[in-house]
């Protein structure tokens, strides 16, 4: 009887100790693009995650040019913003990890912005995959109709959600979230997001290879050749180097 | 009198003879994704015995406790058929919900399924063939495993990176542990006391202690293509052997320590993996290769490969 108590009163106190975890996202951009819907979709899997482990979610929208209502609550900002606003965006929410859904910028990669987590592939990784095709066809960074890593089920609960393809810029979107929830449900600490988002990441994006930020604030990542409206070539090719050789597309140089 | 024991001799010798191993009769049987079917193998002179078809797209497979049938998870027809163990015939068939993939079948007959596009565990009674719960686990269910004992079943989600715990007697999760990237299978230990868990995508193996669900080792595999898949505990129930995927290999953990001890090469993209009765002999479906690897457990190297279907994913082995 009294083992049973003390038990109760031990999970009691675990229970409080671990807590419920609240996360905020701000997204700074076009709630009708193709970005925003891969948003919502990384929303309602983050959600459907954080309820099993005591990690909830909120989502605040705001368009262009808006009061930023309620942006002491926001733990980091997702946007598809590009140019010069997405340059205000970095330098106004300096304390915050800023996620580039939009601008492939080389040059904005080569500024290595502290808080900027960019999503996008940058110009050069895209010419770099080109370069190590072995065969013609399109590069891209997702592709609707991929299969493997489970890529299938993801494409599946977008055409249920939206009734429509998931693009590359879904894609975005979707990874933006993803990656933001599967650090704070492992930390539970939104706080110190800035900083472990630089550190060893455990996401796929159901592209089959470990992602994470380089120093530029580059997600590393392969990309898809597509031809006929199917990936032929997932580049670069999987090795044993560092980083599972990713780092052969894109570059990770400050100016 | 006489004479009828000599002829009842003679019956038994000649029985002996015509078949040395009567009664070490034992199977594999392996799904394989592209060809729908499963391949039939006689495990003592590992030749193939026949094809079966099945459907399309089958993937896990499990044997009744009674050994009288084996079910096989055709994705692809969001169905179970059922192999009768007497002949290797399909039976009968019965829905599974959608996309099934792996399942673990529970001593008391009740088959514990994932339905990867839906995001839940159903509890089918194989007797009925119906569905009698269904449980809300993570985003794409993989793995189940079951419990020595049968209280516990743990159910991997691959995209929420968990191992639910659900308890057999009420269908509740009593416990969701965070793992590595992309988790994939579990197995328990001899005396349940922990449940060992890979991930694939951060090709990590964990320990966890079933009492409190607190991970208590884990490893990464140093090769970042080695992509643990399957696992099981051999029959010294010490030696974890874990399907490297893409890295082609078998890794050998030793599951007090957690430390690899060996690695074997076998075919590509190996998935599934199965024991002999015995233990001795260790079966992988190298799904790249079209074939199964067969490994001497004691020697920790392939002696024989054997064609099957294409792409192999899920195997079992069946001694009647």
């Amino acid at each position: 009887m009294i083992k049973a108590i003390i038990g109760v009163i031990l999970l009691i106190i675990t229970q409080k100790a671990i807590g419920e975890v609240d996360v905020n996202f701000g997204f700074i951009g076009n709630p009708e693009s193709e970005e925003f819907n891969g948003v919502k979709l990384g929303l309602d899997e983050a959600e459907h995650q954080g309820k099993f482990i005591g990690v909830n979610y909120k989502l605040f929208v705001y368009q262009t040019d808006e009061d930023y209502s309620q942006i002491d609550l926001l733990d980091v900002i997702v946007t598809n913003l590009t140019g010069t606003k997405l340059l205000s965006i970095f330098e106004q929410f300096g304390h915050l990890p800023v996620v580039n859904l939009s601008d492939a910028s080389n040059l904005l990669r080569r500024e290595c912005i502290f808080n900027a987590f960019h999503i996008i592939p940058s110009s050069t990784m895209v010419s770099n995959a080109n370069r190590l095709a072995t065969e013609h066809g399109q590069i891209r960074a997702w592709q609707y109709s991929f299969k493997k890593y489970a890529a299938r089920q993801l494409n599946n609960r977008y055409f249920a959600k939206f009734n429509r393809r998931m693009s590359e810029e879904a894609w975005y979107g979707w990874a933006g979230i993803k990656i933001i929830s599967e650090v704070t449900m492992r930390t539970r600490k939104p706080d110190d997001l800035m900083q472990d988002l630089k550190e060893d990441i455990k996401f796929d994006g159901q592209k089959g290879r470990r992602l994470s930020f380089r120093h530029n604030g580059q997600l590393r990542q392969p990309m898809f050749l597509v031809k006929n409206d199917k990936v032929i070539e997932e580049i670069p090719v999987h090795s044993n180097n560092k980083y599972g050789g990713l780092d052969l597309i894109g570059e990770d140089k400050c100016d | 009198m006489r004479l009828i024991k000599i002829i009842l001799t003679i019956i038994i010798w000649c029985g002996g003879v015509m078949h040395p191993h009567a009664n070490e009769v034992e199977y594999i049987l392996v799904t394989n994704e592209k060809s729908d079917s499963v391949s039939l193998i006689d495990l003592t002179t590992l030749e193939l015995i026949k094809e079966i078809k099945v459907g399309k797209r089958p993937r896990g497979l499990g044997l009744a406790p009674d050994k009288s049938e084996i079910y096989v998870a055709v994705s692809g027809e969001n169905k179970i058929k059922v192999i009768e163990t007497d002949n290797f015939q399909i039976t009968r068939t019965f829905y599974s919900g959608d996309d099934p993939e792996s399942f673990a079948v529970h001593p008391s007959g009740l088959i514990f399924i994932s339905n990867e596009e839906i995001a839940q565990t159903s509890v089918i009674d194989p007797r009925s063939g119906k569905i009698i719960a269904k449980i809300e686990v993570g985003i794409e269910p993989e793995g189940v495993s079951i419990s020595p004992d049968g209280n516990t079943v743990v159910v991997t989600s691959e995209s929420s990176n968990m191992a639910h715990f659900i308890s057999s007697s009420n269908y509740k999760i009593t416990k969701n542990v965070i793992v590595g990237a992309r988790p994939r299978a579990s197995c328990f230990s001899e005396d349940g006391k922990f449940v060992f868990v890979t991930s694939e995508i951060s090709g990590e193996i964990s320990k966890i202690r079933v009492s409190d669900g607190s991970i208590v080792n884990q490893i990464a595999l140093s090769k970042d293509m080695a992509k643990p898949k399957d696992i099981l505990l051999g029959a010294d129930q010490k030696t974890l052997f874990v399907a490297g995927g893409r890295a082609n290999e078998i890794y050998v953990v030793d599951s007090i320590t957690m430390t690899v001890e060996n690695s074997i090469q076998v075919g590509r993209r190996v998935w599934g993996l199965a024991l002999s009765s015995s233990g001795k002999l260790l079966f992988t479906t190298d799904g790249l290769d079209h074939q199964i690897s067969v490994i001497d457990t004691a020697k920790q190297s392939v002696i024989k490969t054997v064609k099957v279907g294409q792409f192999p994913w899920g195997v079992i082995t069946y001694k009647p």
